[in-house]
């Protein structure tokens, strides 16, 4: 089977279950994995058994690690921190960090989506570290026609962030554009969503830091009219 | 003073995955709690040793907190995502340290039969992994250690043929032949 010629479905199901639980060698499990890639029934049976695999896994005995593990990981992980940094080894070794308390800070995110919510996408993934320290930059309601629908908030942690939660959201057609008002008093688009999206929860977005400092907030429709409007504390 | 995470522990999986990949401290405290004994568990599993278990813990979840964001959940859950990182670490990990990594017989509890478990344990099991760790009782032996070796040792073929002293030919059928018949069990539950 390991002979130089192409792969064949054939010769692929005397392998699959190796190849799922990976217990194949090089440069074979290169050759197979390049049939399925190609073969999308030798690709659904390798799925299969993959998913298989990956759910015994779940059957593994479970065990204490060192104490401090937890805490000594995510202090790593804030030193780490920003997305920017993640490449590999970002976190070095969380072992040789002292143990220190996790730094408070506010729900955030993490709490909007206790809601129930979809968070939103990241409109900018190459966003700039986050200033450190801070968590919430400002806050305030956002109001549409006299009534509150929700709230934003800007964060500077974990990176520099527009949330923006809506408890009572609108119906309407077409994309929303958020909008933040800078201090050189010009309006930056930070992103945009539609009611679908946003109808059940929290749209995030990455910003400039420089846009933590942004006074107001406005929602635009894809006309230009301004449709809900929050001033920052 | 600890924080309060009662709201937090109250997260499904996947929302809290969500946050623990924007860097949230509290919910990433939480998530790593939620499953550093399942991580820690099968990286000890696999590498047999505790202080590079705990290394391949803490870059499966350096890992998760990267990647979080590519999580699909029509893909599984997040518990066997997870898993499956902390496998393909152990397993490089092991492969590049040329260890020997797990003690076949260690998995001696997993080999038994199904009804000789811990009765709460099974009651916090979904029926799904009921179901699976039923079925894997139930096969021969012989197929039962060779699926093991492959998923949970980390071991290929011909490593597996060596520990049974057994042809190579042999320990591929073993392994298919235990892979095909718990597929076939289990398939109304895992899809």
């Amino acid at each position: 089977v390991s002979a130089l010629g192409p792969v064949t479905c054939e010769d692929f199901d005397d392998v699959v279950a190796e190849l799922a639980v990976t217990a194949i060698d090089e440069p074979d499990a290169s050759r197979y994995q390049a049939h399925a890639g190609s073969c999308p029934r030798c690709a659904a049976r390798l799925a299969q058994l993959a998913l298989l695999a990956d759910h015994l896994l779940m059957l593994a005995p479970e065990a204490e690690p060192p104490d401090g593990f937890d805490t000594r990981f995510v202090a790593a992980m804030n030193h780490a921190d920003s997305p920017t940094r993640r490449g590999a080894g970002a976190i070095r070794d969380a072992r040789r960090v002292p143990r220190r308390a996790v730094g408070a800070a506010a729900l955030g995110v993490a709490a909007a989506l206790m809601l129930g919510l979809v968070l939103g996408r990241w409109v900018s993934s190459d966003a700039p570290p986050a200033a450190s320290g801070a968590t919430a930059a400002s806050s305030a309601p956002i109001s549409a026609n006299g009534n509150v629908i929700g709230g934003i908030e800007l964060r500077a942690h974990p990176r520099a962030m527009v949330v923006i939660t809506l408890t009572n959201p609108r119906p309407g057609a077409g994309r929303r554009n958020c909008q933040l008002l800078s201090v050189d008093g010009t309006w930056v688009n930070v992103g945009s969503w539609s009611y679908e999206e946003i109808a059940t929860g929290v749209w995030a977005a990455g910003i400039a830091p420089g846009l933590l400092s942004a006074t107001r907030m406005r929602v635009i429709d894809d006309s230009g009219a301004t449709v809900a409007t929050a001033a920052m504390s | 003073m600890m924080r309060p995470f009662t709201r937090l522990d109250r997260l499904p999986d996947d929302a809290l995955l969500a946050a623990f990949s924007l860097g949230e401290p509290d919910a990433s405290t939480v998530f790593v709690r939620r499953f550093q004994r399942k991580v820690y568990g099968l990286a000890l599993l696999i590498a047999g040793d505790p202080s590079q278990a705990e290394d391949i813990a803490q870059q499966s979840f350096e890992r998760a907190w990267r990647h979080g964001a590519s999580f699909d959940r029509r893909r599984g859950s997040v518990s066997t995502w997870l898993l499956s990182i902390t496998r393909h670490l152990a397993i490089d990990h092991c492969r590049v340290r040329r260890a020997d990594p797990v003690d076949p017989w260690s998995m001696h509890d997993l080999l038994g039969p199904s009804d000789a478990l811990d009765p709460q344990r099974e009651v916090e099991s979904s029926d799904q992994f009921s179901r699976l760790r039923h079925e894997l009782g139930a096969l021969p032996t012989e197929q039962r250690r060779a699926v093991l070796l492959a998923t949970m040792g980390g071991r290929t073929t011909a490593e597996i043929a060596r520990i049974e002293d057994i042809p190579i030919g042999t320990a591929k059928t073993r392994l298919r032949t235990g892979l095909r018949k718990l597929r076939d069990a289990t398939q109304d539950v895992i899809r």
